[in-house]
């Protein structure tokens, strides 16, 4: 018995069963969303690592999503003003300050940033330490690009969210967390597509409201 | 001809602190009162300064390996004809070339010989290179021109760890820059600069051995004027201490009194004032390249020796630049500018160097780089940050501001910003962007409690407002009056995230959800909402899009308009 036991503790050893187990999983941060926080391991989005959100349609609801615990993220006490940063980089449009005001977001410490290459801008911005979350909408066409945005996300302690289209999910990516996102007439339909640690599955989440979801804070 | 005494006078060990009887018979007796001063003077000889200014000002003197490793180098005065070597460096020497060899024999004994002409701004700029760094152990540095740089030190040896690993610093930063100093520390600037001068790195700390150490160095370290130098020497005067037993008053009429003057301040029996240096308020400095670089990537190592002299310099005087200017100069077109412009005043080389680097490598050349001149902006209040102990820990390494202008560099400046709320009931106008550092000096704008955003056909409601102020109403009345019993309203819930303005469709603007949509269009003055699924952003711009064509044409059906009756005292109260 205690080879087994020997065995199992590990490292190496991944056990797929054993979701939000308090001894392999880390603990995540809360989504906000009861429903979606149950199907992913950890209890929330992966603290470490990069997520990717696959989606056709900006607008769908995918930073509604986010909100929660972007929110809970500015409001974290650093004791330091260089934290507690989001950077938001390449998003197609602008996003709206009065609502991410609304959600509980300090806009002052939004950081937008417009122009290519994008994946430079989201490396840096990981890279650096000064951000608590990074939002990137970047197109990557060689794998690489992708190996090198997650090592990035492994060496730092920030929430980097990645935002492709629904085709690129086809494709193999060393993310932690990839969901898909649709609309139904019945609200937000989520995908969980890979989940490191957890189990493909779809949380229908309906009409998102990151307002009255703010993760206690 | 007043004779040699060499019988009766000895050559004084406490000249500070014996009385003078009587006027005094020797050059050595002091005449006045000693100055009492407990001064440590440290002197910086620079034996090679012609060479090694030339090297600092030019590439081509710099030992490349592979390059001009084999040349032997010396530098020739252009003023005095150029025909005469002044300087050479080891090779040089080896091969035989010595100081005051015309130029042709020196070729003759090395055909290979690179010639330069010296630079007296270079050299000047040396020196004031070597007395800026040498601000960093002592306030009190005083220039000693052509080739010495004096430093009082008595208060900074306790600081540094003694006057042995003093030196050793004083010898390991000057040796950085490039240079070889020979070093003296004695209680008086001039017995410190001709111990320097003659090669005897000394360390006296006090005055008690002084004058006997003085007196074994030759007259050539006072570096008088030659003819003097001859007729003592014809009287058998070689060594300083031979000068000291001379009577004084005959030693002043036949020589200059400044002689003797030279003496009592090199022995401390006279005082010896200086005027410290004071660095300069501005940075501007120019490198010639020698070859002409062709690349960016050599540019940016070509220019690290600059950027860290930049910092140094600004290191001594706590301050740090936002403003720095490069030029790179070609031979026939004009010079290529590269502004570095910075969050805030830095005065890191590191920082500096990698800006440069990223700026470097979007900058197209016209023309092989010729020199780099480089001028910084005003000086400025650096914020000195105190280093974080546990930064690796958290794997921290640059803070906001270092990353926003990194990006900038890349990216250009408007490309990084911010936005902000904005108390206004326009959804469209309702925020703003703005530089993001600015930002985080500024309040956070309170916006409107709870769920917000919501709108109404604003130039109606605009004209009701102003109608309202002019017949003298109160707020609450204007409020009132807005509440828009014909007009049109959109809700736009605190879950609409984007915000956005296509150009082709020409809308004042739109927000999407999950949920519905709202917009309001400028060009055709109404609003729309828009149910789930159509509300994606392209969905809303080409929808937009379709009601203005069939507005302009008049054909179709008119716009679908959304009324809503919610009270909108929220939205046009002031906050």
């Amino acid at each position: 018995m205690s080879s087994i036991d020997d065995l199992l503790r590990h490292p190496g050893l991944w056990r797929a069963r054993e979701q939000g187990g308090a001894t392999s999983q880390p603990a995540g941060r809360p989504t906000g969303y009861a429903a979606l926080d149950r199907c992913l391991p950890g209890g929330g989005w992966p603290a470490q690592g990069l997520i990717e959100i696959l989606t056709d349609r900006h607008g769908v609801g995918e930073l509604s999503l986010l909100m929660p615990a972007l929110a809970a993220l500015s409001h974290e006490d650093h004791g330091d003003h260089g934290e507690g940063w989001l950077a938001c980089v390449a998003p197609p449009y602008q996003p709206y300050a009065p609502a991410l005001v609304a959600c509980g977001i300090d806009v002052r410490r939004l950081l937008l940033v417009q122009g290519q290459p994008a994946e430079w801008a989201m490396e840096q911005a990981l890279r650096s330490g000064a951000c608590s979350a990074v939002l990137g909408w970047a197109e990557f066409r060689n794998r690489q690009g992708l190996r090198r945005l997650q090592l990035a996300t492994e060496q730092s302690r920030c929430m980097a969210v990645l935002f492709r289209r629904l085709a690129d999910g086809n494709e193999p990516s060393p993310a932690v967390l990839r969901i898909a996102l649709e609309s139904s007439r019945k609200g937000l339909v989520v995908h969980i597509v890979k989940s490191r640690g957890g189990q493909a599955a779809t949380v229908q989440l309906g009409w998102l409201d990151p307002a009255a979801h703010a993760v206690a804070h | 001809m007043p004779g040699v005494q060499p019988s009766r006078v000895t050559v004084r060990e406490q000249p500070g602190l014996r009385p003078a009887p009587g006027g005094g018979r020797g050059a050595g007796k002091q005449v006045r009162a000693a100055a009492t001063s407990n001064e440590l003077w440290l002197a910086i000889h620079l034996p090679h300064y012609v060479l090694e200014s030339l090297r600092r000002s030019t590439a081509a003197a710099q030992p490349v390996a592979g390059h001009d490793s084999g040349t032997a180098i010396v530098a020739v005065d252009l003023e005095g004809g150029g025909k005469v070597v002044c300087a050479g460096d080891a090779a040089a020497v080896a091969a035989g070339v010595t100081r005051g060899m015309a130029l042709n024999s020196a070729l003759a004994l090395l055909p290979g010989l690179n010639v330069l002409a010296r630079d007296a701004q270079a050299e000047r700029a040396l020196l004031e290179a070597v007395a800026t760094r040498a601000i960093g152990f002592t306030p009190r540095v005083v220039l000693e021109p052509p080739d010495a740089v004096l430093l009082e030190v008595r208060g900074s040896l306790r600081l540094f760890g003694g006057v042995r690993r003093f030196i050793a610093q004083v010898r390991e930063r000057l040796q950085s820059m490039g240079v070889a100093p020979l070093l003296a520390l004695t209680p008086t600037p001039l017995a410190s600069l001709w111990f320097a001068r003659m090669g005897e790195e000394v360390a006296l700390r006090s005055r008690d051995g002084l004058a006997s150490r003085l007196a074994r160095l030759p007259l050539a370290c006072a570096r008088w004027p030659e003819k003097r130098l001859e007729s003592l020497a014809a009287m058998g005067v070689r060594t300083i201490g031979d000068c000291l037993k001379l009577p004084r008053d005959g030693f002043a009429r036949r020589f200059a009194p400044q002689m003797l003057r030279a003496l009592d301040r090199a022995t401390g029996c006279a005082p010896d004032p200086r005027v410290a240096f004071v660095p300069r308020q501005r940075y501007s400095v120019r490198r010639d390249l020698e070859p002409e670089i062709f690349d960016t990537e050599r540019l940016g190592r070509a220019a690290g020796p600059l950027v860290d002299e930049l910092c140094s310099f600004l290191d001594l005087r706590c301050c740090g630049v936002d403003v720095l200017d490069f030029s790179l100069l070609h031979g026939d077109v004009p010079p290529t500018r590269v502004c570095l412009r910075f969050a805030e005043p830095t005065a890191q080389a590191g920082r500096i160097a990698e800006l440069l680097r990223e700026r470097l490598a979007r900058t197209e050349l016209p023309g092989p780089v010729r020199a780099l001149r480089l001028r910084s902006g005003p000086f400025m209040v650096a914020n000195q940050q105190a280093g974080d102990l546990f930064a690796r820990a958290r794997g921290r390494t640059t803070s906001v501001p270092q990353l926003v202008e990194r990006l900038r560099a890349r990216l250009g400046t408007d490309a990084v910003y911010g936005i902000q709320a904005v108390p206004e009931h326009r959804p469209e106008s309702a925020w703003e962007k703005g530089d993001i550092l600015l930002f985080q000096e500024k309040e956070n704008v309170p916006f409107f409690p709870g769920r917000c955003g919501c709108s109404l056909n604003h130039s109606r409601s605009k004209e009701r407002n102003i109608r309202a102020t002019r017949a003298g109403s109160s707020s609450r009345k204007a409020r009132n009056v807005s509440n828009p019993d014909g007009g049109t309203d959109v809700t736009c819930g605190a879950t609409t995230m984007w915000h956005a303005r296509p150009a082709a469709c020409g809308c004042g603007c739109f927000a999407s959800d999950v949920r519905r949509a709202a917009g309001f269009c400028t060009a055709c003055s109404v609003e729309r909402t828009w149910a789930t699924p159509n509300c994606t952003a392209s969905a809303i711009s080409a929808s937009c899009a379709a009601l203005r064509t069939r507005k302009n044409s008049s054909t179709g059906p008119p716009c679908s308009v959304t009324r809503r009756s919610r009270s909108l005292t929220s939205v046009l109260s002031p906050v």
